[in-house]
C-alpha cells in the first residue's frame, strides 16, 4: 500500500476555459505529480449534446401575424435555417428575403413568405427543402407576441446595434452599440427593415444577430448555473409552436452550451430587387446554389461561399 | 472544458513513520438524508407552475432518494471508498454519463486512493433543491438536482478534512428508476484545524 504523509489542501487553482459541463481534463497522472503535492481533479461534468457527423438543420420561422392573428395563416418575415455540426460543435445561419421569389409546391412560383399563407409551417419547410436540397429536421415558428413573451422571460437580450436605427413602423430607436433590450425592443430590431441599408437583407441579418446574442447569453448563464437551460427550454416551449419534442430541445439546448457564439456564421443569401408582374420580389442570386451545396454537406460554410453582409454594404 | 485543481501537500514517499499506517475505520455507513430546501415546477405551457407543485413535489421525492443513495455510495460507504469500487455510483448514470464520470472519479467520488487516505468518513449533512421541468402535458419530464454536501474526513493519521462536494445533476426516469444524463460536479476539500476553544479546550474549525 502507498503511503502518504499527507496534510493540507494548499490552494484552489481554477482555470475555465469552456463549459461548465464540458467534458472535464484527464486528472494528471500521480506519477507526473510533484514529489511533494498531488494534483486532483475537483471539478468535472458532462453535457449529453447532440454527437455523430451529420448535421441537423433547423428552420426557424417568423410570422408576421399581428395579435389576435392565426400564426400559422399569415405570411413570414423571418425565415433561417441554423445548421449545426455535432462533430465541431459550430454553427451557421441562412437568412432568406422573406420576398425571395421560389418554387412554393403546388402553388407555382411566389414570394417565399407565401408558403405560410399556403400551407403552415410544413409547407414552408417542403418549400426551403426544394430551394436548397437541404433537409430539415425540425421547424420552430414565433410570432410578434411570442418572441415578446419569450425574451421577457430570459430577462431579457443584450444586442450589439450595428448603427443607428429610428423607424416608426416598427418603433425601432436604436443607437448603435451594445444594448440590453426587453421583449418589445427586440421585436423591434428584429422587425425593422426601413432605417437599414440593405433593408430586408439587412434585417434578416440582425434576425441572425438576435439568434447569437441569445447563444451567447444563454451560455454564460448555463456556464454559472446549468439549471438555468430548463427556463430557457420552458420560455421557448410556451412561447413558440415547433416540431421539436422536448427531449429533442432539451438535447439541443446543452448542444447550444457548447456552440462558440464567436464562430457562427450569420449570413443571408444574396439577391437583387426584381419585379415580377405587379410584384415587387427578390430574385435570388446564382451564388446561392452553392451556399446550399456547402452548408448541406457539414451544416457549416466554407469561407469563399460566404457572402458578403448586406449591413456592410454602403448605403442605396 | 473548466477544470479546479486542488494541491495536497504530501510527504516523500516511503519513510517518515508511516503517518496512515494500519487500517482500524469501522465500517458502518452513515446515514444521510439531503434537505429538501426547494421544490420548483418549471412549466413548459401556460399552465400556472403553482399549479404543477404537487407532481414536482413527488418527483422531487425521489431525485432525493435517488441523491442519498448517489452521496452514500460515492463519499459514505467505505466499502465502496477503502477498495475503491464505486460500481454502486456508476449505476447510477446513464450510458453517456457514465463513461465520462468513470473518467472524473476523484470529482464524483471520495476519490480513488481515499482508502490510503482516510480511516473514517462521518457526520454526513447536505441539502437539495430540485427542479423538475413538465412537459406539454404537464407531467413531469426531468429534473436537476442541485447538491450542497459535506462530510467529514479523518485521515489514518488523525487529521480531518472537511469533504465539500457541490453539484448539479440532471435525471430522467429510466425503468422505473431516476437516472444521471448530465452533471457538473466541484469538490472543494477544506482541511479541518484543530484550534482553541474559549475555554482552552480543543475545538476544529474548517479553514
Amino acid at each position: 500500500m502507498r503511503r502518504r504523509h499527507a496534510l493540507v489542501a494548499l490552494a484552489l487553482v481554477a482555470w475555465t476555459t469552456g463549459s461548465v459541463l464540458g467534458a472535464a481534463s484527464t486528472p494528471e497522472p500521480a506519477a507526473a505529480a510533484p514529489p511533494w503535492f498531488e494534483i486532483g481533479l475537483a471539478h468535472a461534468g458532462y453535457v449529453p449534446a447532440l454527437d455523430g457527423t451529420s448535421p441537423v438543420f433547423i428552420l426557424f420561422i417568423g410570422s408576421d401575424a399581428r395579435p389576435g392573428q392565426p400564426v400559422e395563416g399569415e405570411r413570414t418575415d423571418s425565415i433561417h435555417i441554423v445548421g449545426i455540426n455535432p462533430a465541431k460543435k459550430e454553427a451557421s445561419i441562412l437568412g432568406f428575403p422573406r420576398d425571395s421569389y421560389v418554387e412554393i409546391p403546388g402553388h407555382g412560383m411566389n414570394k417565399i413568405n407565401t408558403a405560410m399563407f399556403y400551407g403552415g409551417p410544413d409547407l414552408t419547410v417542403q418549400t426551403v427543402e426544394s430551394l436548397t436540397g437541404i433537409k430539415i429536421a425540425y421547424w420552430v415558428l414565433t410570432s410578434f407576441e411570442g418572441i415578446t413573451a419569450m425574451v421577457n422571460e430570459i430577462g431579457g437580450l443584450k444586442i450589439d446595434v450595428p448603427f443607428a436605427m429610428h423607424d416608426t413602423y416598427s418603433h425601432a430607436d436604436f443607437e448603435p452599440g451594445q444594448q440590453r433590450m426587453n421583449g418589445k425592443n427586440v421585436l423591434a430590431f428584429t422587425r425593422d427593415r426601413h432605417s437599414l441599408p440593405a433593408g430586408d437583407f439587412g434585417r434578416s441579418e440582425n434576425q441572425g444577430i438576435v439568434f447569437i446574442s441569445a447563444l451567447t447569453q444563454f451560455r454564460q448563464e448555463f456556464r454559472k448555473d446549468p439549471s438555468r437551460v430548463f427556463d430557457w427550454v420552458a420560455a421557448g416551449m410556451r412561447n413558440v409552436d415547433s416540431s421539436v419534442p422536448l427531449d429533442q430541445v432539451l438535447t439541443l439546448a446543452f448542444t447550444a452550451s457548447m456552440i462558440d457564439p464567436d464562430t457562427v456564421q450569420n449570413m443571408v443569401v444574396p439577391g437583387t430587387t426584381a419585379s415580377a408582374g405587379n410584384m415587387s420580389i427578390v430574385q435570388l442570386s446564382s451564388e446561392a446554389q452553392g451556399i446550399y451545396a456547402d452548408m448541406k454537406k457539414d451544416g457549416l460554410v466554407s469561407k469563399r461561399n460566404v457572402p458578403p453582409s448586406p449591413n456592410a454594404l454602403p448605403a442605396g | 472544458m473548466g477544470a479546479v485543481a486542488f494541491f495536497v501537500l504530501r510527504g516523500s514517499e516511503g519513510g517518515g513513520g508511516g503517518i496512515f499506517g494500519g487500517g482500524g475505520g469501522n465500517d458502518t455507513i452513515p446515514t444521510l438524508e439531503l434537505r429538501i430546501t426547494k421544490t420548483i415546477a418549471v412549466s413548459t405551457t401556460a399552465t400556472p407552475a403553482k399549479k404543477l407543485k404537487a407532481g414536482a413535489s413527488s418527483i422531487a421525492k425521489k431525485v432525493t432518494d435517488a441523491m442519498n443513495r448517489l452521496y452514500t455510495a460515492a463519499f459514505l460507504d467505505p466499502g465502496n471508498w477503502r477498495d475503491n469500487s464505486y460500481d454502486d455510483v456508476w449505476a447510477m448514470f446513464d450510458q453517456g454519463a457514465r463513461a465520462a464520470a468513470q473518467q472524473e472519479v476523484e470529482a464524483v467520488t471520495l476519490g480513488s486512493t481515499a482508502g490510503d487516505v482516510y480511516n473514517k468518513v462521518a457526520e454526513p449533512i447536505g441539502k437539495i433543491e430540485v427542479r423538475v421541468l413538465m412537459n406539454e402535458n404537464d407531467q413531469p419530464a426531468t429534473a436537476v438536482a442541485i447538491v450542497d454536501f459535506t462530510a467529514t474526513a479523518t485521515g489514518k493519521d488523525g487529521t480531518k478534512t472537511l469533504v465539500v462536494s457541490t453539484g448539479q445533476y440532471f435525471l430522467k426516469e429510466v425503468s422505473g428508476n431516476w437516472a444521471i444524463y448530465s452533471y457538473s460536479v466541484r469538490r472543494e476539500d477544506h482541511p479541518i484545524v484543530p484550534t482553541p476553544g474559549p475555554s482552552g479546550s480543543p475545538s476544529t474549525v474548517s479553514s
